[in-house]
């Protein structure tokens, strides 16, 4: 245990090393609040700079973008309505219209303690319980996944707004633009109508910045000459009353993240969703509806999205097992160092895995500080005239499209789903089911064939798989309990 | 568990051209249904077409749906046009540049396309001159070009025009 400590303390004793965690978060911030300039892009190019480097210093500064990324993109959320990567989606629903309401920094300041509570029960679970949860999640078969997806896209109706079958509709139609393309298993061509630009799919980071970037910058057109509302910054740092107010929600919801994220393929997205499906459930009666404020959504999402960062590090250092794109690349920089994560590294190199909880600790920490300082100058963003930032909006949304694989292709596809977006939002349509859907179609449809052709293509036992095993089982009966409670609120 | 204030759950009207666009979305769902279907049929469960199908059938209902429960709705009379209240001229107008900074970009660059875009864009929306405009684009688009470019090393379009 004394090793332990002091191979978790590495970080913070050497200045160097502990440099190199605070920048990297600090870095991951602003990385990750501009729409495009994804967290798992900045890590991938940062990977090519380490190679010389020594492993330490790579996985500190690693471990700190990746914190720094995943809170960052609740930024632009809050203030823009426009997510700086999907796993802040969810955190736009409320935390926009508390931006609206002139609430800018109160909402930042409770994101980002929340955000480090979440963090913290993330770290927490590594430290104590990683081979644990690794063991638990090799139990989920690919029929798990596939009523895990069932059961993300089924959320909807907490997305929906005005209508179910409007969600419905969006999920849906994320789905089929999930499935554009060539079939992962078989290679078949579909929806591509011969083009040879369909047969890589639609970007989902480009959907995105479509979707809430530019469909939200021609809605803003038509408050151009309205004055930016004024935020208020008195009160950025949440009151200890409001904290401990709001704790029990922040550590339930860290906890959906934790386990969330340590399953390999899910990430922040799945967890932020399902997070603030159940804050809706045990807050029967918040002080201001979800969707308009709440401040119990904007919990649930960060809390549980900064927390799927611990889980996802689970099964990379336990399994040597992604658990998002993000450490499918960190597991890349290792195998670069000479270092093999998986079933033994715990026994093998425990100092590399309690350095690796100490990074994190450290970022986390990192997040509050820089988190909670750089507030005023970003809600100057909200203030700035509409006429300038609303054309910068389109050449930063234009910039981050263009560097996912450098192609214009994917810049016409942004504007393409921008102007969807834009008829959609008019007519009462929400667009983060669509955004769900494309993120959850493939693992959908991959799992769900993988699980049908392991019984033979025979339904009835694939049905009864899926009553008979017990995550399953668990699973199923909270598909069912979403799907009445859905039924229930649209009548 | 009703979250929604009383006054929205009383009968929405319909924005203009509303019932037209929902109208659209399910003919397009149509189309998706049968391109869903085209992929494999109904050969198997395990078909790549599958899931796909799944979705168009969502689609399709979920449309339908929307399609009847927006016809039902009152026409709303205080919103104006189509024209006016949807697709008004500032709307338009950033529509057409944006879409025209797009087509230009691989041709003559990132810089001179953002330029050119930028400096148009906030002439027309800040209404503050062709002075403040061009200071205020130029300004936006080094600061831009220095993070992306320098910082992140983030690959840009280079003018083809002149190779």
């Amino acid at each position: 245990m004394a090793n332990a400590f002091d191979y978790f303390s590495i970080g913070w004793a050497d200045p160097y090393l502990f440099f190199l965690t605070a920048l990297g978060t600090f870095a991951g911030i602003y990385v990750g609040a501009i729409p495009g300039l994804s967290v798992t892009m900045a890590v991938s190019i940062l990977i090519s700079f380490t190679f010389s480097w020594d492993v330490n210093e790579a996985l500190a500064l690693m471990a700190g973008i990746f914190m720094g990324g995943v809170y960052g993109g609740s930024r632009t959320a809050i203030l823009l309505n426009i997510p700086g990567a999907p796993s802040a989606m969810v955190t736009a629903l409320d935390g926009y219209p508390l931006a609206k309401k002139g609430e800018a920094g109160q909402a930042i300041g409770l994101s980002t303690v929340m955000s480090f509570v979440g963090g913290l029960v993330g770290i927490i679970v590594l430290a104590v319980a990683a081979p644990v949860i690794s063991e638990f999640t090799l139990m989920f078969a690919p029929r798990d996944y596939f009523l895990l997806a069932v059961l993300g896209l089924l959320l909807v109706g907490a997305l929906s707004g005005e209508s179910l079958a409007k969600g419905i509709f969006c999920a849906a139609l994320g789905v089929s633009l999930g499935m554009i393309g060539l079939d992962p298993l078989t290679a078949e061509e579909r929806f591509t109508f011969g083009s040879l630009e369909l047969t890589g799919g639609i970007p989902y980071i480009a959907a995105m910045i479509g979707f809430f970037g530019i469909a939200e910058v021609f809605i803003q057109l038509h408050q151009i000459g309205i004055q930016p509302i004024r935020q208020n910054l008195d009160k950025i740092l949440p009151s200890w009353t409001l904290v401990k107010k709001y704790l029990p929600l922040s550590l339930q919801t860290s906890g959906i993240g934790v386990i969330i994220g340590a399953l390999p393929g899910t990430g922040g997205d799945i967890a932020a969703m399902l997070a603030y499906d159940h804050a809706k459930r045990v807050t029967p009666e918040p002080a201001t509806p979800f969707g308009e404020g709440a401040y119990e959504g904007l919990i649930a999402a960060e809390s549980s999205n900064n927390a799927a960062v611990g889980g996802a590090y689970i099964p990379m250092l336990t399994l040597g097992m992604p658990g998002d794109a993000v450490t499918a690349v960190i597991i890349g920089a290792l195998f670069i160092h000479g270092i093999q994560p998986g079933p033994l590294m715990l026994t093998e190199t425990p100092h590399l895995f309690w350095y690796t909880v100490g990074n994190l600790t450290l970022a986390n920490l990192c997040i509050l500080v820089f988190g909670l300082t750089g507030i005023r100058l970003f809600s100057k963003i909200v203030q700035c005239p509409k006429g300038i930032l609303l054309p910068v909006i389109i050449v930063l949304s234009v910039v981050g499209t263009y560097a996912i694989q450098n192609s214009v292709t994917d810049v016409y596809w942004m504007f393409g789903c921008g102007i969807l977006g834009y008829f959609l939002k008019t007519y009462g349509y929400q667009v983060a089911p669509i955004i769900l859907g494309i993120i959850l179609g493939p693992l959908m449809d991959v799992s769900y064939r993988r699980a049908v052709i392991s019984v033979q293509d025979d339904l009835g036992d694939f049905f009864w798989a899926l009553v008979s095993n017990p995550i399953s089982l668990v699973l199923v009966v909270g598909i069912a309990a979403v799907l009445i409670n859905n039924l229930r609120k649209s009548r | 568990m009703n979250t929604t204030r009383p006054l929205e759950n009383a009968k929405r009207q319909r924005k203009p051209g509303e019932l037209v666009f929902t109208g659209l979305l399910f003919i397009g769902s149509l189309a998706i249904t049968y391109f869903a279907f085209s992929i494999s049929g109904l050969s198997s469960t395990s078909a790549p077409g599958s899931i796909p199908m799944l979705a168009a059938v969502f689609l399709l209902i979920s449309s339908l749906i929307t399609l009847v429960k927006t016809a039902k709705q009152p026409k709303g009379t205080e919103v104006g046009s189509f024209v006016t209240a949807i697709t008004p001229r500032v709307v338009l107008f950033f529509a057409f540049i944006t879409l025209a900074y797009i087509s230009i970009i691989n041709q003559f660059g990132f810089l001179a396309s953002s330029l050119a875009f930028l400096f148009f864009s906030i002439l027309v929306l800040y209404r503050q001159g062709f002075l403040l405009s061009i200071l205020i684009s130029i300004n936006v688009l080094a600061i831009i070009y220095v993070v992306f470019r320098v910082i992140f090393k983030v690959i840009l379009p280079e003018a083809s025009i002149w190779q």
